[in-house]
C-alpha cells in the first residue's frame, strides 16, 4: 500500500533517508528463517530495510518479513503490466477468478512492488506474496526468507464458550482494514466482525515478544454531535505544523487527524475531523508526497476517483462539528486528479511517481507506474 | 485420467523450429505420496538442454484458462526442480485445478519446444451447501437494525459476497446501497458466517448519507433479506438453493438493555437442569455465545453447553456437572448488545456533548443468584 515512513523523513530525505547502519541490522537480527506461518495476507506495508510487514488476519497475526530487496536502486524501470490477475493465476496455476489481490506495496528501496494474494475461494485458501520487478512475477519462498510475527491478541473477553461432547470455536474474527509502518512502530487498524468497533494497535518492532500492543478506539463527531466507531479502512502518517499525525480515512470518508503521541494503551482518542469527502464513496488508498517543495496527500476513493489535498491545508483546517449537507463535502479543499481512472490501489514508486493498480473496464487489473500529479 | 495431447513444434512467439525440438523428451503427469501432482521429463539422454544452470530455461509448464489461449504474455507455472538419476521432475507450488489444461514444454532452444498438453477433468459436484440460518431469527427487526449474521453449513467462497446479498422492499425492488461494503470481508475463521452491517451512515441520526440518501429501514414496512442461490461455496459450487428471510421492522430502539430485568430461572441444586434467562427484547446472537457466563462464588467458570433461542430472547447453559448449592455470580461484558448495537452501558448513539469517556470501558456487569437444593 503506502510508504508509511514518517512524512518528516520523507521532506528530508535529500538530507538522509538512511537509517543508521548498526540500527538497521538490528531490526532483522532476532528473525529466524522457515518459521512463517501465513495463514492469509492482507494489506502489505514497507518498514525499513527491505522489511515487508504483513497483515494476516486468519492467523491474528502481523508478520515482518526480511525480503532480502535491501539494496537502493535509483534507476527503475516504469512498470507497465497489463491483467497482471491473469498473469499471477497462470504462475500459480489457477484460474483468474480464483485469485484474490488483497493489497499492493512498493519497497521504497528499489521499487520492486509487492502483492499479497490468496489463491483460492474460501478463507482459508493460500496465502502468497508476489513480487514483481519490471515484467517479472516472482512468489516469494517465505520458507527461505527471515522473518518474525506477532500475534494479535484479542481484547479481553470471555473465553468462547465450551459445548457439551463438541468444542465449540469461537466465530469472532478481527479483520485488518490497513498497516504501517511509523518510526518503530507498527500500526494496525482493524474492526471485529461482531462488535461494531474500530481498533488501531500500535506494536514496537522489532517484536521481541514483551510489547504490548496499544489498542486504542478511535472515535470522532461525524456531522455534528453523535460518536461514531466507524472503521478506520487507510491511514498514512506525516507532520501538521511540525507536529506527527495519523490521517485516517473512515469507511464513510471523513477525513480525521490524530496525533501519534496519543496513541497509548486504553486511550480512547477522539480524532479531529477536517474534511467530509462526499457520500457514497468509500477511501480505498492513500499516499503522501513531496513535490516543487510541497507536500500533498493522495487518496483514492470507490466513487469519487483521485483526490490531491495539500497537507498544509490540514493544518489549518478547522474541526467539523456540524452535519455537512448539499453535496457532502467538507473542510480541506481538494483537487480531483483527472485520467486517474479505476485506481484501487496505489503506492508511492518513487519521489516523483506512483505505482497504481488499475481496474480496466473489462475487469481485469493493470499495473503501471504514473507521475505524481 | 488425465488426457495428455502431444504436440510438437509449436513455438513461442513468431515461427516454428521443429529442428530444435527435443526428440526423445517425454513428460508425464505424476502423483506423489502425499498426493500432489508433479511433472517428470524423461528420456533426456544427449539432450542439449540438459546441464543448463536453470532448469527454468529448459522445462516449463503454463497454465491455459481458455481452450485455445496462448501463454505467450503469461509468466511459467511456479514451483520446483529436482534432477535426479536422469529423471527430471518439476513440483507445483500449488496443486493443479480441476478443469484446466496445463502446457508442459520441454526447450531445445529458446523458440523450440516439444509439448505435451494435460487436461485436469472438472469437478462435477452436486450442490450441497445451504444457507442454514440468519440472525437475528425474528421477523421483527428495529428500524436501526445494526447487522446480519448469515450462517452456511460449508465454508464460502469470499471477495464477492455483497453481490450476492440483497435487501429487497415489499414491492420487491432492492433498497440500494443498504450494507457498509467492506473490501475485507467480516468472515468467521471457518468461512461458514459472513457478518453483514447495515450502513451506519444510514442509522445513525445526524450522519450525512442519512440525510442525503435516508436511512434504510422505514417503520411498518416489510422487507426481505435475499442471498442468491448463484453464490458459490469455497469448493465452487453453487448454493443449493436461494434463501429469503422477511420481516417486518418495528420503531427504532435506543435503549441499552437492562441486566437487572431479565428473568433468571435458577435450577435446583444437584440437578443439570438449565439455568435460563429471558430477555425483554432479543439481544445479538453472536455475543450471547461469548459475553455472558456464569461463575461460583470462588470465581471459578461454570462449563456447559449455551444454547440461545426463541429469537435470541432465551439464554440458557446447561452445565457439564451437577448444580452445588451456593451464591454465582451471571456475568455480563458490557459490550453485550441488543440488534441495534445498543451495549449494556451505553446506547449505539451517544451525544458526544452529554456523555464523554476518556478510556475504553470493557466492564463487567453482575448478577448474583442462588442455588438451593430441592425441597
Amino acid at each position: 500500500m503506502k510508504l508509511k515512513l514518517l512524512a518528516c523523513l520523507a521532506l528530508t530525505c535529500s538530507l538522509s533517508i538512511s537509517l543508521n547502519p548498526a540500527a538497521a541490522a538490528d531490526l532483522t537480527a532476532g528473525m529466524k528463517t522457515a518459521s512463517l506461518e501465513l495463514k492469509s495476507a492482507g494489506p502489505v506495508a514497507f518498514g525499513p530495510e527491505g522489511i515487508l510487514f504483513v497483515a494476516d488476519p486468519l492467523g491474528a497475526a502481523v508478520h515482518a518479513i526480511a525480503t532480502g530487496d535491501a539494496g537502493k536502486v535509483a534507476k527503475r524501470k516504469p512498470v507497465a503490466l497489463e491483467a497482471v490477475d491473469r498473469k499471477i493465476a497462470a504462475a500459480l496455476g489457477t484460474a483468474p477468478d480464483k485469485i484474490r489481490i488483497s493489497d499492493l506495496a512498493v519497497n521504497p528501496l528499489s521499487g520492486v512492488a509487492y502483492l499479497s494474494v490468496a489463491r483460492g475461494s474460501g478463507v482459508a485458501a493460500p496465502a502468497v506474496i508476489v513480487s514483481v520487478r519490471g515484467d517479472k512475477l516472482e512468489a516469494l519462498d517465505l520458507s527461505a526468507l527471515k522473518s518474525s510475527s506477532f500475534t494479535l491478541t484479542s481484547v479481553p473477553d470471555a473465553k468462547a464458550t465450551t459445548g457439551r461432547g463438541r468444542r465449540r470455536q469461537s466465530a469472532r474474527s478481527q479483520a485488518i482494514t490497513d498497516l504501517g509502518y511509523v518510526n518503530g512502530r507498527v500500526l494496525v487498524a482493524g474492526m471485529s466482525n461482531e462488535e461494531f468497533s474500530s481498533s488501531l494497535r500500535s506494536i514496537a518492532f522489532p517484536f521481541d515478544g514483551s510489547g504490548k500492543p496499544a489498542s486504542v478506539e478511535i472515535y470522532h463527531g461525524a456531522h455534528g454531535r453523535f460518536e461514531t466507531r466507524s472503521p478506520v479502512r487507510t491511514f498514512v502518517s506525516l507532520n501538521v505544523a511540525g507536529q506527527p499525525y495519523l490521517v485516517a480515512a473512515y469507511q464513510c470518508t471523513p477525513l480525521v487527524t490524530i496525533p501519534l503521541a496519543d496513541i497509548k494503551p486504553g486511550a480512547k482518542l477522539k480524532g479531529k475531523t477536517v474534511a467530509e469527502l462526499g457520500n457514497r464513496n468509500r477511501p480505498l488508498d492513500m499516499i503522501v508526497y513531496t513535490k516543487g517543495g510541497k507536500e500533498y496527500m493522495l487518496i483514492a476513493n470507490s466513487s469519487r476517483g483521485i483526490m490531491k489535498v495539500s497537507t498544509v491545508d490540514l493544518g489549518k483546517s478547522p474541526a467539523i462539528t456540524e452535519r455537512v449537507s448539499g453535496g457532502g463535502r467538507k473542510g480541506v479543499p481538494y483537487e480531483t486528479i483527472d485520467g486517474w481512472k479505476g485506481i484501487i490501489q496505489l503506492d508511492r514508486a518513487d519521489d516523483a511517481n506512483a505505482l497504481v493498480m488499475r481496474e480496466t473496464e473489462a475487469g481485469s487489473l493493470n499495473l503501471e507506474t504514473l507521475p505524481l500529479p | 485420467m488425465i488426457s495428455a495431447v502431444l504436440l510438437l513444434g509449436l513455438s513461442v512467439g513468431c515461427g516454428r523450429s521443429l529442428r530444435e525440438e527435443p526428440g526423445s523428451a517425454r513428460v508425464d503427469l505424476g502423483t506423489a505420496a502425499d498426493g500432489s501432482s508433479y511433472f517428470e521429463v524423461t528420456g533426456l539422454e544427449g539432450y542439449p538442454g540438459v546441464g543448463k544452470p536453470a532448469w527454468s530455461e529448459f522445462f516449463r509448464i503454463y497454465t491455459l484458462f481458455e481452450r485455445d489461449s496462448s501463454p505467450a504474455d503469461l509468466p511459467p507455472l511456479a514451483g520446483s526442480y529436482v534432477f535426479t538419476g536422469g529423471v527430471l521432475r518439476f513440483k507445483p507450488h500449488f496443486p493443479l485445478e480441476p478443469g484446466l489444461e496445463y502446457s508442459a514444454r520441454v526447450y531445445g532452444s529458446p523458440r523450440g519446444f516439444r509439448e505435451t498438453r494435460f487436461k485436469l477433468p472438472r469437478r462435477e459436484a452436486a450442490p450441497t451447501t445451504v444457507v442454514s440460518a440468519v440472525y437475528p431469527s425474528t421477523a421483527a427487526l428495529p428500524a436501526n437494525l445494526l447487522k446480519f449474521y448469515i450462517h452456511f453449513s460449508a465454508p464460502m467462497s469470499v471477495g464477492r459476497s455483497y453481490e450476492h446479498v440483497r435487501l429487497l422492499d415489499s414491492g420487491g425492488k432492492a433498497v440500494r446501497y443498504p450494507f457498509l461494503e467492506l473490501d475485507e470481508e467480516l468472515w468467521d475463521p471457518t468461512g461458514r458466517r459472513l457478518t453483514v452491517f447495515i450502513d451506519p451512515g444510514r442509522i445513525k441520526q445526524g450522519v450525512l448519507p442519512n440525510s442525503e440518501v435516508g436511512p434504510v429501514f422505514v417503520e411498518g414496512q416489510d422487507y426481505t433479506l435475499e442471498i442468491s442461490g448463484d453464490w458459490k461455496d469455497a469448493a465452487g459450487v453453487r448454493l443449493r438453493s436461494p434463501f429469503s428471510k422477511p420481516f417486518r421492522v418495528s420503531g427504532a430502539d435506543h435503549e441499552s438493555p437492562d441486566p437487572s430485568a431479565w428473568k433468571l430461572s435458577a435450577p435446583s441444586a444437584g440437578s443439570r437442569d438449565p439455568l435460563a434467562l429471558t430477555f425483554g427484547a432479543p439481544l445479538d446472537h453472536a455475543l450471547l455465545q461469548r459475553l455472558l457466563w456464569v461463575e461460583s462464588a470462588a470465581g471459578e467458570r461454570v462449563e456447559g453447553e449455551v444454547r440461545v433461542e426463541d429469537s435470541e430472547r432465551r439464554w440458557s447453559l446447561l452445565p457439564d456437572k451437577d448444580w452445588s448449592p451456593g451464591t454465582y455470580q451471571l456475568v455480563i461484558r458490557s459490550t453485550l448488545e441488543d440488534l441495534a448495537g445498543n451495549g449494556i452501558d451505553k446506547p449505539f448513539e451517544v451525544d458526544l456533548f452529554e456523555q464523554v469517556r476518556t478510556r475504553v470501558d470493557s466492564k463487567l456487569v453482575r448478577r448474583e443468584f442462588t442455588i438451593t437444593p430441592s425441597r
